[in-house]
């Protein structure tokens, strides 16, 4: 395989579906592991194809690699409440390794750990959003936060090491590396696409009516006075 | 000038705690009063607003939390209120999070990863547990609701 063909939008097109379908396995093998019943709290696996695509391709890729595995994870093992967090906090995660990454001499590792607690920030800010109970979402932030540390680390790890073997290797995506107008303007396009479809589906953000009635033998006491 | 401030300052001070103890010696109402203080109070916030629930002193009792959408559909959450504690009994959500979180109750919510909440991302049911004092502290602390 010559360089020619190598920077083609044919090799492209093929890394980009290939990690993108690494993601996608990933995240099925971790849907499969015992969930600790904590939202949030997950190894994060496919973040390291993510580390991958920021160091190995281009910025555009890695939030068109982003959104689709949010999208496409989330309608084949998740639901609408998963894809609205697993994009605020990819999108979020993301922002945060794409900065790290223009530090000079920073390992991946720590990229990855910022990234690992920024997509933690990203959750929580956007389930303040949604549960409207900023006090108690903020004491559980410092936990999260320590588990996307921890997570973000692991995640690093391997792929600093898939980073190392792949350096020597023919597959090296460099080669693929370009920028383009194009890829950009996609990447704008399908990650406004995720945001807009996920906050379509969220009934309590797209606008819908939600009728909410709570059946207590006693009449309910409105929490803007204390209880007794 | 300052002596009498400090005598005002002592019996603005005085006054409440000599008020207090006058009332020292319970009577027949102050102790119902005292009865209907639940051990622990449940925080139920949902996108309507938020609401007190107190456990029951003894027995079991089911709160239906039914949201309709505009479409018909609805998502139910039953939240069960023990003595000891609440618990997320059902829940028409898709990943069943709530329901695997099991129990807060006065004894294990610092234990918890989750401290005393129990979270219902898909269907937005924020369930907290408080001791009396700390609803005391909370209200007295800001004037605003939580």
């Amino acid at each position: 395989m010559n360089r020619t063909q190598a920077s083609s939008t044919a090799a492209r097109i093929t890394v980009s579906s290939m990690l993108l379908a690494v993601m996608l396995v990933l995240g099925y093998i971790e849907s499969m592991l015992p969930s600790p019943g904590v939202p949030g709290i997950k190894l994060g696996l496919s973040n390291s194809v993510l580390i991958f695509a920021v160091y190995m391709l281009d910025i555009p890729t890695a939030f068109i690699l982003m959104s689709l595995k949010v999208l496409l994870s989330g309608m084949m093992f998740g639901g609408v409440t998963t894809i609205i967090y697993a994009f605020s906090g990819g999108l979020v995660s993301l922002t945060a390794m794409v900065l790290l990454r223009r530090i000079p001499r920073l390992s991946p590792v720590i990229v990855s750990m910022g990234g690992g607690m920024f997509h933690n920030i990203g959750q929580v800010a956007m389930a303040i959003l949604i549960l409207h109970t900023p006090s108690a979402m903020l004491g559980y932030l410092g936990i999260l936060m320590l588990a996307g540390l921890l997570s973000g680390f692991l995640t690093g790890l391997i792929a600093r090491q898939v980073m190392k073997h792949l350096r020597a290797s023919a597959l090296h995506p460099r080669a693929v590396r370009r920028r383009g107008t194009l890829v950009t303007v996609l990447a704008v396009l399908v990650t406004a696409g995720t945001l807009l479809f996920a906050w379509h589906s969220m009934p309590h953000l797209s606008g819908n009516r939600v009728t909410i009635e709570v059946m207590d033998t006693a009449p309910l006491q409105d929490a803007s006075a204390p209880p007794f | 000038m300052f002596r009498r401030f400090l005598s005002l300052f002592a019996c603005l001070l005085l006054f409440p705690m000599a008020g207090m103890a006058q009332d020292a010696p319970a009577t027949a109402t102050d102790l119902a009063e005292e009865a209907h203080i639940a051990p622990a109070y449940v925080l139920l916030t949902l996108q309507s607003g938020s609401y007190w629930l107190a456990l029951p002193d003894e027995g079991e009792v089911d709160i239906p939390i039914r949201q309709t959408r505009d479409d018909g559909s609805e998502e139910i959450n039953t939240l069960r209120l023990t003595p000891k504690g609440v618990y997320m009994l059902s829940a028409t959500c898709e990943n069943q999070d709530c329901v695997e979180q099991g129990m807060v109750s006065i004894e294990n919510r610092t234990d918890r990863i989750l401290g005393n909440m129990i979270l219902c991302l898909p269907n937005a049911v924020a369930v907290e547990l408080f001791t009396p004092e700390e609803i005391r502290a909370m209200y007295a602390s800001r004037e605003a609701q939580p």
